[in-house]
């Protein structure tokens, strides 16, 4: 009986064990659900920040690098990439932007997945360290930031249209750092150009009281220079860090032994000092199949402008020879792109950068380390830049050996941020955007009024007034129509443009273009010609096409005559226009600009032609 | 032989399961209040999806098991050692393994019938879904918990009175379940008391089940269930020598 | 091989126990006792309270470890597995869980056996029928302790210990306990009882041993112990006085009782003798020889004198 018990109830409960787990809801996979942010990597070459590992595997959980080493075993159910022939490589930090419009996204899809913000608007600040501290899926790379730069009343930064508070003596230096702590600056970035001849500049107290009211708050303080002199000032300021190499003078050995032992790191940002000595580096990324596809139509804009011409006192080679010196005499040397400026752009840019500072001198090897390890180390910033345990999973897994090919660092196979994939997409030919071809080659003739014609009305365009205001600058233009026109049967379109500085590129005129930017095609045609008379100096073209950012594709001519004397004809061959897209056309400006002052004149018969 | 010993052992185990039947007010708590934890923390309190429904079955279905085993054998060996139901025992020729492995056999029915509940709660109630290999898993890993809590049980039966059995049992009980993260996970304490929590055996268990139910480490570094499974292994082995020991001495 | 010896020892002697002792702390609850035991018969082990008979049994049955001395049980060391198969017992202090029916209990015992008796014979043998399915809690003490004495049998076992199996029984339980006792001796079976009646003693057992604080100081077939007193008491009227009476040989002691006088002698004979010879005018003689109990007293009475 007893025994008879225990059978009927272990038999019993068996039984019903046995159908419980079998009807418990089972989920598809055949094993444990491992978080979207989780993944492991075998066979592969990684970078860890330092020195190759050969053979290794990864595994990342929830989005944080949890285990390393070479026989490693991937959990059975968790996503697993096999790495053989390739290597992993922490995300890239650009110690160098400036940061608005689309550019985390933009340095993101090119393996960038922090950037520092050399100098931005205070409202960009705005949930950056929520974000960067969270390890949620983002189409974003991180971002730390100087938040607006400290410069003097009409120095470098008061050009950009950004409003920026100015300062000029030692004793407001300790509360601007206050407010700029405040609005979420993460460290201080000022300017301190005292020999450049045209430019306002802080002086060399109020410089001093900036970087010691930062290192009494406990933030880091940098200095924009461009002449070995300044940077010296600097360095016996005891600024943390330079910005820009100097290209003016060949640095001299005590300057490098004196930077490598107050161990201040340098950012030479070639990349724009190439750009500014009139090397035209863009179109380098533009040729390289293995970026164009990720660039966007804006991006490559930025790529094929420059700065129009080289400018004096930026001598490339200088700035090679000076950053190799200065890295041989043991000085930090951080890669940093300075994008947006002509020439360059977010993310691309950090990568002919890194093949810059081989070019100067560093092993690629090295010029991995200054775009990953050495930048986090140089801002303290703890969790990433190393391929280790505990990290970050912001890492890159690329098909080549950019420690031994830098080149090869454009070589992407896979992004991760915070340990989830970024999607990384071909951006779509531009050809298969269909846009309307534009509706009359004659843009203008100004007979009655200053309307285009009707089947260019009908297409949305119409003339108005363009100046910088809508960049916070201070140029006003006005537009009317003057009956007397260059073919002395119509009118002409009279422009009355007061240029004033407040932004970098100061410009007022008139403006053809569509509302809604609406892109249209005017591949048909090779030049832009037009009739103008007006007060003499020099003009600027610019074409803007849709959905661009930035500084538009721009040609400078110049009016001989004045307002009263002969039209001018102008004609301007499409091709100068340096990345401009022609199936994108949006719209055209005739500007005075950019040297200030007032300039009263004409425009008439503004014609596209084969 | 062998045939004796299994009938004995039958018996004793049908014999086991009658008694602890016809003592409900000591059998119904154990089975009952786990499965009314569960569900009051798993469906009862708002903001609970259902990846805590999930990490919560892996620690209450330790909780769970943990009454039959500390109680039965702790309360139970300690009456019938009281009474002098044990010496009889041991004059008679009941192998003393049928009677300590009816006692495992009837803890580990009395498991199942205080985890069925749990798991139908969540399977069923709180949608919670794992692989199937998952489920018998962890369903196996906690019937084997209760090892470490039968020596416990073991020893404090054979080293107090019935009275002082069922006091320190449930002092033990309790310290057990609250201090080793069974009701509030051990990464939220102080971390004098997480110290505190590595050295028992329920943090131990509940560290095992979390891994297989996938929950995520909270201190960034990966869970090791093959480690937590070394420590409970030693834990269990000290155990059962003082139980042995406490054994050994309670017999002169 | 030394073995061959034990063997056959073992074969007629059931238990042997040469200078055992057993202390607690400073305690000695046995005191170098030694004993052989042949197969079969009735032996009551007699003692008071706290003499050693249950510290003594325990050790048989290896629930408890002797501090010294030897003891075996059917030539093997006791609590063996083959030693316990063969034996059944019936303890002083053991009670059964309350939640199973004596029926239950005793299917469970039999089960620990190779040979076991039929529960049903059982149930009957000991008087169970009637609560044999009620829960052992509900039992009164009397059939609770008629429940353990089925266990001690359930088992068709060689060798029953009984220790104190009457204690707090009525006399009609008592005696139908006797009656089993008395059949099972009869079929052969070897029974320890130890007991504090004398009278249970004296009407179950073939062989008696006294036992008194830890140590064995009588031990001999029950009429043997009964006549360890030797004399007998004479009683009658005598005009003679008590002082003349103490000197006569084989006196022992005399007291007055009424008008009589009560001798006790060492040999009754020799006192009669001498009584006749200085009073032959003596009435009312009656020779009575001593009981059990006297016997007993006797006995310890003379330990303490020793």
């Amino acid at each position: 009986m007893l025994k008879k018990i225990f059978v009927i109830t272990i038999t019993a409960l068996t039984a019903l064990l046995v159908f419980m787990l079998f009807a418990l809801p089972a989920s598809e996979k055949a094993d444990v659900k491992f978080s979207e942010n989780s993944f492991g990597v075998e066979n592969i070459r990684i970078f860890d920040g330092e020195i190759i590992l050969e053979n290794y595997s990864l595994i990342v959980k929830d989005g944080v690098i949890s285990q390393m080493g070479e026989d490693l075993k991937i959990p059975k159910n968790m996503q697993a990439y096999d790495g053989k022939g390739k290597t992993l490589l922490p995300g890239f930090i650009d110690s160098h932007t400036h940061i608005f419009g689309p550019a985390l996204k933009d340095s993101l899809l090119f393996a960038v997945t922090t950037n520092f913000d050399m100098f931005t608007s205070a409202q960009t600040l705005t949930g950056m360290k929520t974000k960067r501290s969270g390890i949620l899926e983002t189409d974003e790379s991180d971002l730390w930031s100087a938040g607006i730069m400290a410069t003097a009343p009409g120095g470098h930064g008061t050009q950009y249209g950004i409003d920026i508070e100015t300062l000029t003596r030692p004793e407001q230096a300790s509360a601007w750092v206050t407010r700029r702590l405040a609005e979420g600056s993460d460290y201080i970035k000022l300017v301190y150009m005292p020999d450049r001849p045209n430019l306002a500049s802080l002086d060399l107290e109020t410089s001093s009281a900036l970087i010691k009211a930062g290192h009494e708050q406990g933030v880091l303080v940098l200095a924009h220079i461009s002449t070995l002199a300044a940077a010296q000032d600097m360095l016996n300021a005891d600024v943390d860090g330079l910005v820009h190499i100097f290209a003016d003078k060949p640095v001299t050995e005590e300057f490098a032994a004196q930077a490598a032992k107050d161990n201040v790191f340098i950012i030479p940002t070639l990349a724009v000092m190439a750009s500014v000595a009139g090397e035209n580096l863009g179109a380098d990324i533009l040729a390289n199949q293995l970026a164009t596809p990720y660039l966007t139509s804006a991006q490559k804009q930025g790529l094929a402008t420059g700065f129009g011409r080289a400018w004096p006192g930026f001598d490339i080679d200088i700035a090679l020879e000076n950053t190799r010196k200065l890295h041989a005499a043991g000085v930090v040397i951080l890669a940093g792109s300075d994008a947006p400026n002509p020439g360059t752009t977010h993310g691309a840019s950090l990568h002919q950068e890194m093949a810059l500072l081989v070019r100067a001198g560093l092993t690629p090897l090295e010029a991995l380390h200054a775009a990953t390890s050495a930048t986090a180390a140089a801002f303290g910033i703890k969790d990433r830049g190393r391929i280790e345990v505990g990290m970050r999973a912001d890492l890159i897994i690329v098909s080549g050996r950019p420690d031994e090919n830098i080149a090869h660092s454009f070589t992407i196979d896979k992004i991760v941020k915070n340990g989830y994939v970024v999607q990384r997409e071909k951006q779509k030919p531009i050809d298969a955007q269909a846009s309307p071809e534009l509706a009359d080659p004659i843009l203008g003739n100004f007979d009655k009024d200053i309307n285009p014609s009707e089947n260019l009305t009908t297409q949305g365009f119409a003339w108005s007034a363009t100046d910088d205001r809508m960049a916070n600058g201070k140029s006003e233009a006005k537009i009317s129509h003057a009956n007397l026109g260059a073919d002395e049967t119509g009118g002409a379109l009279r422009v009355n443009a007061q240029v004033k500085s407040g932004f970098f590129f100061p410009w007022a005129g008139a403006y053809f273009g569509h509302p809604a930017q609406k892109a249209h095609n005017i591949a048909a045609y090779n030049t832009l010609s037009f009739q103008v008379r007006g007060t003499p100096g020099m003009y600027t073209a610019m074409i803007f096409t849709s959905g661009s950012v930035g500084a538009p594709p721009s040609q400078n001519f110049n009016i001989t005559s004045d307002i009263t004397s002969d039209w001018q004809t102008i004609t301007l061959n499409m091709e100068n226009f340096n990345g401009l897209n022609p199936k994108l056309f949006a719209g055209l400006a005739i500007t005075a600009g950019p040297a200030p002052g007032v300039f009263d004149y004409e425009i008439d018969t503004v014609t596209l032609g084969k | 032989m062998q045939f004796l010993s299994l009938n004995a052992f039958f018996n004793e185990c049908g014999a086991e399961i009658l008694k602890a039947v016809r003592a409900p007010e000591y059998i119904l708590p154990t089975l009952v209040l786990p499965v009314a934890f569960y569900a009051l923390f798993a469906f009862a309190i708002p903001n609970s999806g259902v990846d805590s429904a999930r990490y919560l079955l892996a620690t209450y279905g330790v909780f769970a098991v943990m009454g039959p085993a500390i109680f039965g054998f702790g309360v139970g060996v300690a009456n019938e050692r009281d009474r002098g139901w044990l010496d009889l025992k041991r004059a008679s020729p009941a192998p003393a393994a049928s009677y300590i492995g009816a006692k495992i056999m009837v803890t580990l029915i009395f498991a199942s019938l205080a985890l069925i509940p749990i798991y139908l709660a969540a399977g069923f109630g709180a949608d919670v879904t794992m692989a199937r290999s998952a489920w018998f898993m962890l369903f196996g890993l906690h019937l084997l918990s209760v090892l470490p809590f039968i020596f416990i049980g073991l020893a404090l039966g054979f080293s107090f009175g019935s009275n002082g059995a069922v006091a320190i049992s449930n002092i033990v009980f309790l310290g057990m379940a609250a201090l080793g993260g069974l009701w509030i996970p051990a990464f939220l304490f102080p971390s004098a008391l997480q110290t505190f929590a590595a050295n028992l055996p329920s943090f131990q268990l509940a560290e095992i089940a979390l891994a297989i139910v996938g929950a995520p480490s909270q201190s960034g570094v990966d869970r090791m269930p093959m480690h937590n499974l070394t420590i409970v292994a030693i834990m269990t082995t000290i155990l059962a020598g003082l139980a042995f020991w406490a054994w050994a001495r309670q017999r002169n | 091989m030394s073995g061959n010896t034990e063997n056959k020892i073992s074969s007629d002697i059931i238990i042997y126990a040469k200078d055992l002792s057993k202390k607690f702390g400073d305690a000695i609850a046995v005191n170098s006792v030694s004993l052989s035991l042949a197969k079969g018969g009735i032996t009551a082990i007699l003692g008071e309270n706290g003499a050693g008979k249950t510290t003594f049994i325990h050790a048989c049955l290896g629930l408890t470890n002797p501090s010294s001395g030897t003891l075996s049980m059917f030539g093997q060391p006791p609590g063996s597995i083959s030693v316990r198969r063969r034996t059944g017992s019936m303890l002083q202090d053991a009670d059964l869980p309350d939640l199973l029916s004596p029926r239950e209990h005793i299917e469970l015992f039999a089960s620990y056996y190779p040979d076991p008796l039929n529960i049903d014979v059982v149930i009957g043998m000991c008087k169970l029928t009637g609560f044999a399915d009620k829960k052992y809690k509900k039992l009164s003490g009397g059939q609770k302790r008629r429940v353990q004495f089925a266990l001690a049998v359930i088992g068709n076992p060689d060798l029953v210990f009984l220790d104190e199996p009457t204690t707090g029984l009525d006399t009609d339980t008592r005696k139908m306990l006797w009656d089993v006792v008395r059949q099972l001796a009869a079929d052969g079976r070897t029974i320890i009882l130890t007991t504090h009646y004398l009278e249970e003693a004296d009407a179950l057992a073939d062989r008696i041993v006294v036992m008194h604080a830890g140590k064995i100081i009588a031990d001999a077939p029950t009429p043997e112990i009964r006549s360890l007193a030797g004399g007998a008491v004479i009683k009658c009227v005598t005009a003679l006085s008590i002082k003349a009476i103490s000197v006569l040989p084989a006196v022992i002691s005399v007291r007055r009782s009424g008008r009589f006088v009560e001798i006790s002698t060492e040999n009754q004979t020799s006192a009669l003798q001498g009584l006749l010879m200085e009073d032959p005018n003596i009435s009312e003689l009656i020779v009575k020889k001593p009981s059990l109990e006297e016997a007993f007293e006797r006995i310890v009475h003379d330990k303490e004198q020793e």
